[in-house]
């Protein structure tokens, strides 16, 4: 039988935090907090080391008998390498200016949350093995031994950073926390310690070239279960065509708008319009992904996985990329393709040949983002929209942190939703544009193991959402990320549950008026469009 | 203080801002330190989303208690608060117990103002019993955000089996 707690322990609730510091208070894995680790087969796939069946709820970890050393040995080596690493190691005077800013602290009142905590989580290790006031006098200068709690406590936070970024902004040094978590996993990498959701989806773009490892015939099948889908809409019947040399455009979205609603819609709204215009385009079945976990998993990974669309633009001959509604994909792209894979030479600077656009700020990447180009074509008045058939919309728009931040994409996107739709609102100032708030499942932690912490993370943003929907009706949250599109429908369902998710280009195929199109009685989903008659009635 | 009529509704609503006040700082307990300093002093809903959002919450419950206990208006800002504590790293109790403490601030400020004497018992053990209701009331509200999220969880990985299946034909 079960021991039961005698009445006068019950009434005992003690709710008050523990009163250890925050060095000596180990981690608590409490289920629906932390994410499932990476499966072996996935890890010697790309040859990350220590391939292993363990658990984070498991006193033992498995790790290789020189996991310190490897570690120490590895940050050393990094600290060498990048010298924003050793900067941001020093300079942190604990302002405080980034304490409040993190989404995670926000939701979930941990104060190892705070972006300044969260860093010092290494910070500790490295005044302890790589300071002389560290190694003299411990633990006053805020130095700790790495010992295999602070393992523990590193797999837990620096996997509960979705690095977004939002602190950075607020820094007065401009230490960007999002890089001190990339080098945390890298490390922690190195003896074995990594998610299954990052790592699986790493091995599938490597072997297949998406994210759930989709062959080239069944990426087909579901492109043209798309185009039947907008055939039944508009009466337009859109042929693809896939790996063919010689195109003008290599296209690439996330494949997660392939797949998964609402994403699907946002990618319709898209190969309609391109069909519309025009363009001479080829989609891939191998570089079938925007996306890139490399970026949560290591430099080099990032690299290796990055260089697969460049490599497939130049076996195609194409003369630029243009890339879909995905995130961090373009923080890659504009922040590290550069002097990673870059600069891609063998392309030309990307021009459109609808509107004769030079994206000069791309002429080193070659590489140009949905909304920027469909942004040029509406400026231009190259197609004919009808806005009032998203009308059964109130919209608002999420910046994802990386197009936001990473690549400062803030006003295409709004400039296209108020040409597409009649009713768009703004979230509060605070909450959007560069000081966005993430969708709490970024940089790989969009599993469902952890949707209790996604929920804790992606409060401010729903909090805000929640804000326009009560102010103004708003009842649709469009975004520019395959991620968002994935992470914000079940946050709404938790916390705003009236408002849906959408791809900007969802409502551009809606609004699109497409030559030979029949009269539009659906939307892209097959919902009815209000029409004139509806409102007078 | 001295008061010669006992009515424990004017009181209440005299006494509004310091027992919600108290009654806020008792729900932050759960806290580390570092995170009440933020819960408690930032004043902007969006900054401070959890802690501008206990605080309308409370407002609203301890408005409702004095009037008219209108069941719509209670269980919107008792969800208002439980939401969001039932995805944090607190257990089903520690959740709710911030509805307990309420009679102990009550109490409390009770036992400051008058002599024992003086208290009105029966309007008190009434306020009691409707604190008691409320209780029974956050106790369904929490399970129902804990059965949400494990729903979105089953959602999820249904989604993706199906995705597998379509795709892998």
């Amino acid at each position: 039988m079960a021991k039961l707690p005698k009445p006068d322990q019950l009434l005992n609730i003690d709710f008050r935090p523990p009163k250890t510091g925050w060095t000596e208070t180990p981690v608590d894995f409490r289920p629906g907090t932390w994410l499932y680790p990476g499966k072996p087969e996935s890890l010697q796939t790309v040859g990350l080391p220590n391939p292993r069946q363990w658990s984070p709820e498991d006193e033992d970890w498995k790790l290789p008998e020189n996991w310190k050393e490897i570690i120490l040995e590895g940050l050393r080596e990094r600290l060498g390498k990048f010298r924003s690493l050793q900067l941001f190691m020093d300079t942190c005077v604990r302002c405080g200016a980034c304490a409040d800013k993190c989404h995670f602290f926000l939701g979930s009142g941990d104060p190892k949350n705070m972006p300044v905590l969260r860093a010092e989580l290494l910070r500790s290790v490295y005044r302890k093995d790589f300071t002389t006031a560290g190694k003299i006098f411990g633990k006053i200068a805020g130095a700790r031994d790495l010992t295999v709690d602070v393992l523990k406590e590193w797999f837990y936070y620096f996997f509960q950073c979705t690095e977004c970024r939002r602190c950075s902004v607020f820094c007065p040094y401009g230490i960007d926390t999002a890089e001190i978590t990339m080098i945390a996993r890298e490390l922690l990498n190195l003896v074995g310690l990594n998610i299954d959701w990052i790592v699986t989806p790493v091995a599938n773009c490597y072997m297949k070239g998406n994210h759930l490892g989709i062959q080239p015939h069944g990426l087909v099948d579901s492109f043209e279960m798309l185009t039947d889908d907008i055939a039944d809409i508009t009466g337009v019947q859109i042929e693809l065509s896939f790996n063919r040399k010689g195109a003008e455009v290599l296209y690439i979205p996330p494949s997660g708008d392939v797949f998964a609603n609402p994403g699907t819609f946002s990618l319709m709204g898209q190969l309609m319009l391109l069909h519309e215009i025009g363009l001479d385009y080829t989609l891939s079945t191998y570089a079938s992904e925007g996306g890139n976990f490399g970026l949560f998993t290591s430099h080099e990974m990032m690299k290796r996985l990055n260089a697969k669309m460049y490599a497939e633009a130049k076996r195609l001959g194409v003369k630029w990329i243009l890339g879909g509604e995905c995130g961090h994909m373009w923080r890659v792209i504009n922040q590290y393709m550069d002097t990673m894979n870059g600069p891609a030479d063998f392309l030309e600077v990307p021009v459109s040949p609808i509107t004769g656009t030079r994206f000069d700020h791309a002429k080193s990447t070659k590489m140009i983002h949905i909304t920027e180009f469909t942004a040029d074509l509406i400026k231009n008045d190259k197609i004919k929209l009808d806005p009032s058939r998203n009308d059964n919309y109130k919209v608002t728009f999420h910046d994802s942190c990386n197009p936001s931040r990473a690549m400062g994409l803030l006003e295409e996107p709004r400039y296209i939703l108020q040409k597409v739709c009649n009713n768009f609102y703004e979230m509060p100032e605070e909450t959007i544009r560069e000081k966005t708030f993430c969708c709490g499942g970024g940089a790989g932690l969009g599993a469902d193991e952890n949707m209790e912490m996604r929920m804790r993370g992606g409060f401010p943003r729903a909090n805000a959402v929640r804000y326009v929907h009560e102010k103004h009706g708003v009842n649709m949250l469009s975004c520019i990320c395959a991620i968002d599109r994935a992470v914000l429908p079940p946050l709404m369902h938790y916390w705003v549950p009236n408002v849906d998710v959408c791809g900007v280009h969802e409502l551009v195929g809606n609004a699109l008026v497409m030559k030979g199109e029949k009269k539009r009685e659906e939307n892209l989903r097959f919902e009815p469009i209000r029409t004139e008659e509806d409102e007078d009635v | 203080m001295e008061h010669n009529i006992f009515n424990l509704k004017e009181y209440l609503i005299q006494k509004k801002s310091s027992i919600l006040t108290s009654w806020f700082h008792l729900l932050l307990e759960v806290y580390p330190k570092e995170a009440r300093r933020h819960l408690q002093n930032q004043k902007n809903q969006f900054s401070n989303p959890v802690g501008s959002n206990y605080y309308q919450g409370l407002e609203t419950i301890y408005g409702e208690l004095i009037e008219d206990m209108d069941n719509d208006r209670l269980y919107q800002a008792l969800d208002k608060i439980l939401r969001i504590k039932a995805v944090q790293n607190l257990s089903p109790s520690q959740a709710i117990s911030f509805i307990f403490s309420l009679k102990k601030v009550v109490r409390e400020s009770l036992i400051k103002d008058f002599k024992n004497d003086k208290i009105p018992f029966m309007e008190l053990l009434q306020l009691e019993n409707r604190i008691d209701d409320l209780a029974l009331l956050a106790f369904s509200i929490y399970i129902d955000c804990r059965e949400t999220i494990y729903k979105l969880r089953i959602h999820e990985i249904k989604t993706k089996c199906e995705l597998l299946e379509r795709v892998n034909k």
